[in-house]
């Protein structure tokens, strides 16, 4: 968990002072950027190496090791084995016709070159995607990220919706996830000494030593909130009662600079969205590779 | 005869993180067969990390630690070379971390929040079973642990999570004792509890020390120390700082160095012999010594 | 002198249809400035009737009054401008992701200008120490640190009255010295302030200006320490111990050494022992 999603670095780099409602927008944005249709596949790659040349500079700035993406993906592996193999071996679409192969066996089933490029497109949109998301926590403190969700639920606000509660169990949920984790290793550490082994056995017996894990847990769980509920009340806190905050998120001018940038790149990339779908062009890198497979 | 020994023990937490500390560093202690052993130290000096070591759920990044005939330690090569004269049974044994596991007990701080089965009975019995034992024979001592931590037989069938949390750490110890393990290690077992309660605990790892097996206990508590240990062990930001026995310790006067706690009848004598108290105040070790001590003093 | 608290024939149960009473028609009233010590087994009902005063759980019958204020539904905000509790466990308490945030927490409840509040989470802070730590989160301090935070809260609020719910309990031996140390300090500052100790401590309970002990839901005794804890025989039936220095003085006792009633620790006995 805290591996995939990263943590506050101790760093004070103009990223992570930001306004976190900024930062949050440039992610949402950004995510979005990887998933416009930008056509055939040579567009779709030249579209993401210039979305990931963004991400490294921003990672750059942001002092961010590029190793931290490592350690957030060693848990994806299987993932992508397991899309390879959907792509490699699921025909694609009715008509294959129009698809490259790229090895075809004795028994005439085919494996296309857009099977591979497709596995590849997911993973490199998979991956940019949780760059930026580690961009955003290695640089926001949680509580920040709660504020800034909180301003744009705002709207909510306007037909009464408690925002302020939905916030509250949020940033209670990220305050908790440290010591829950904490928590959870004890546990198992106490568990193995009583003979359990986390990673052998199989699936009923897999089931059976989590169990050891998530019981205990949830009981811990439980007790916990029930003082944190009354630690709450003797503070006077009142969910619909009316209150400050002591934390004010300022917008200043780097802010606003970082915005335009943010808008500029957005531009960029539906011009080229746009672009692409009205010229498609001929797919480069597909033909190219086709044509030395088939050579 | 020792029976669990470590030589130069190092570990280091997460070395890939740059601002990584030794947890523990060059340690090599032995520990006698049948003794009862207190491991003080203040939080952070790595008493923790040390017994884990003991069943292998932490492996010493350099250095090994040696239980009977296992050896633990992360370093591929001096494995090999520990093993490398060895018995066949030897080298067998060392395979299985279970049957370590099984011979050194290892209680955790807080164990009440282990437990997870439907019943008492379970619960108990999952260690055993575990560690190989059958239903029947698993039953069958999980029932003799459960009445040796006195928990009456009318509660086997209960639900773990009605009981009272001093019971629930008896039922949690009982958990460990069914694997019947030659080494019990207790983190922290008086923690949280009201006097009552660890005088029971206490008398209780006192019975199970009486049937011969070797006890090992972490704590801050010094009363406890005073009163119940053989041996203690004094560590200090990860490295060994003296293996003694308790009189020595409370009478020496590095003790606040390590930040331990004294407990009130030294603190006592200290202040009397810095107020220059006209009498003799070596080797005293209990209450009525004192205050015999002070009665002379005064009257002789 | 007013009082600070005043319980009158209060009776609580968790479960009113198992009949068993938590709370047995218990009374004592407690004066501003002091210093109570409410000692007990697990299981006396003590941190029960902590809760009952701080209006976390709701009394069967009986009255309490905070600082004049009747502790019921109604009274609820002014309750909470008196009488604050720091708990047992420094996590379960600590509400916000910083210590500032933390501190901050009781003050955004009661909507407090944010201004005022950066004033007061400063003033506080610094108050216990912990105002190097102001951006740090709950897993980066010690148990100890997180209760001075807790406190810390609960003094930015202006609470009069601190119930200490077993707060040292989960510390190790530093921890316990450094709330200790501080409430102390806190004294000093405001003798106005009052604190209830909840706790296993007999030498803490003896140093404080009152002893409360609860057995099995009823109040056993009541009085300053030095009467309580006199009558030995009392104390040792339900299982307590006997301060120190009272071992002590009572052993030279029946040796025929009296030793002044007005000395209460080792420090005073010590020098007493020694001529000084």
């Amino acid at each position: 968990m805290s591996n995939v999603f990263g943590k506050l670095t101790p760093y004070n780099t103009i990223i992570h002072r930001l306004d976190p409602r900024l930062k949050f927008f440039a992610l949402i944005a950004l995510m979005v950027m990887c998933f416009l249709p930008y056509g055939n596949y040579t567009n779709r790659f030249i579209v993401l190496g210039v979305l990931a040349l963004i991400i490294i500079v921003i990672m750059a700035i942001a002092k961010i090791r590029i190793s931290s993406i490592f350690s957030s993906l060693k848990s994806l592996w299987f993932m992508m084995i397991f899309l390879l193999i959907i792509f490699l071996f699921v025909q694609q679409g009715v008509d294959t016709s129009s698809l490259h192969p790229m090895i075809v066996f004795p028994n005439g089933y085919t494996i296309y070159w857009e099977g591979l490029f497709q596995t590849l497109h997911v993973f490199l949109r998979l991956v940019l995607m949780i760059c930026l998301t580690l961009i955003l926590t290695s640089t926001t403190a949680p509580m920040d990220i709660t504020y800034a969700l909180d301003w744009y639920l705002y709207p909510l606000k306007l037909v009464k919706f408690p925002t302020q509660i939905i916030t509250m169990i949020i940033s209670l949920a990220l305050r908790f996830i440290p010591t829950l984790l904490d928590e959870s290793q004890k546990i198992m550490k106490a568990q193995k000494s009583r003979g359990v082994d986390y990673n052998r056995g199989f699936l009923a017996k897999k089931i059976k030593s989590v169990t050891t894990l998530i019981v205990p847990l949830l009981v811990s769980c439980f007790s916990r909130s029930v003082e944190l509920s009354l630690a709450m009340d003797a503070r006077g806190y009142d969910p619909y009662g009316k209150r400050t905050s002591y934390k004010v998120l300022r917008f200043k001018l780097r802010d606003a600079i970082s915005l335009l940038i943010v808008l500029l790149i957005m531009a960029l990339f539906i011009t080229a969205c746009a672009y692409s779908s009205f010229y498609p062009g001929a797919d480069n890198i597909l033909n190219l590779l086709f044509g030395i497979g088939a050579f | 005869m020792w029976q669990i020994k470590t030589n130069h023990l190092t570990y280091v937490y997460d070395k890939k993180d740059p601002n990584h500390y030794d947890a523990l560093s060059d340690v090599s202690l032995e520990i006698k067969k049948g003794d009862l052993v207190c491991i003080v130290g203040k939080t952070g000096s790595g008493k923790s990390t040390l017994v884990q070591t003991f069943n292998n759920l932490i492996s010493p990044t350099s250095g090994y630690c040696q239980v009977e005939n296992f050896y633990i330690t992360s370093d591929k090569k001096l494995k090999k070379e520990l093993l490398k004269n060895q018995d066949k049974s030897v080298i067998e044994e060392n395979k299985h971390v279970a049957r370590l596991r099984r011979k050194v007990g290892l209680v955790f701080q807080f164990p009440e929040y282990q437990l997870f089965a439907e019943t008492i009975i379970k619960d108990v019995m999952f260690g055993p079973k575990n560690f190989g034992l059958k239903e029947e024979e698993a039953k069958e001592v999980a029932k003799k642990s459960l009445i040796e931590v006195g928990i009456p037989e009318s509660y086997f069938e209960k639900s773990p999570f009605e009981l009272s949390g001093g019971e629930k750490r008896r039922v949690a110890i009982a958990g460990i004792i069914a694997s019947d393990p030659d080494i019990l290690v207790l983190d922290e077992p008086t923690a949280g509890l009201d006097p009552n309660g660890k005088i029971e605990i206490m008398n209780l790892i006192k019975r199970f020390h009486e049937k011969g097996r070797t006890i090992i206990i972490v704590t801050h508590d010094m009363n406890l120390v005073l009163n119940f240990a053989k041996t203690v062990i004094v560590l200090n930001d990860g490295k060994l700082i003296e293996v003694t026995s308790p009189e020595k310790l409370f009478q020496s006067p590095d003790i606040e160095k390590y930040s331990l706690e004294i407990p009130t009848l030294f603190k006592f004598i200290n202040l009397l012999k810095n107020d220059g108290f006209a009498g003799n105040l070596s080797e005293i070790y209990d209450f009525d010594t004192l205050i015999k001590r002070i009665y002379e003093a005064k009257y002789e | 002198m007013s009082l600070a608290i005043e319980v009158k024939n209060l009776n609580f149960s968790y479960d009113s249809e198992e009949g068993v009473q938590t709370i047995k028609n218990v009374s004592f009233s407690i004066e501003k400035g002091q210093y109570v010590s409410l000692i007990g087994h697990n299981g006396s009902g003590k941190s029960t009737l902590a809760k009952l005063l701080a209006y976390l759980l709701e009394p069967a019958s009986g009255e309490i009054y905070v600082d004049g204020i009747r502790v019921n539904e109604k009274n609820i905000r002014e309750i909470r401008q008196t009488i604050g509790v720091v708990f047992q466990n420094p996590d379960n308490q600590f509400i916000g992701s910083t210590v500032e945030g933390d501190i901050a927490f009781g003050l955004e409840n009661r909507a407090v200008p944010r201004e005022k509040m950066i004033e007061l989470v400063k003033k506080y802070s610094r108050l216990v120490g912990m105002d190097k730590f102001l951006n740090k989160s709950p897993d980066e301090l010690s148990g100890g640190q997180k209760q001075r935070v807790a406190i810390a809260g609960i003094l930015a609020l202006g609470l009069k009255i601190i119930i200490f719910d077993e707060a040292t309990s989960m510390l190790d031996p530093e921890g316990v010295e450094d709330i200790k140390k501080l409430i102390f300090e806190m004294k000093k500052e405001d003798p106005e302030l009052t604190f209830v100790s909840i706790t296993h401590d007999i030498e803490e309970a003896y140093l404080s200006d009152k002893v409360i002990i609860l057995n099995s839901g009823e109040k056993y005794m009541e009085g300053v320490p030095e009467d309580v804890f006199a009558d030995e025989d009392k104390i040792k039936s339900i299982g307590l111990d006997i301060p120190f220095v009272l071992q002590v003085k009572n052993a030279l006792k029946k040796k025929g050494i009296e030793t002044p009633k007005n000395i209460r620790t080792i420090e005073e006995l010590s020098n007493y022992l020694c001529g000084k």
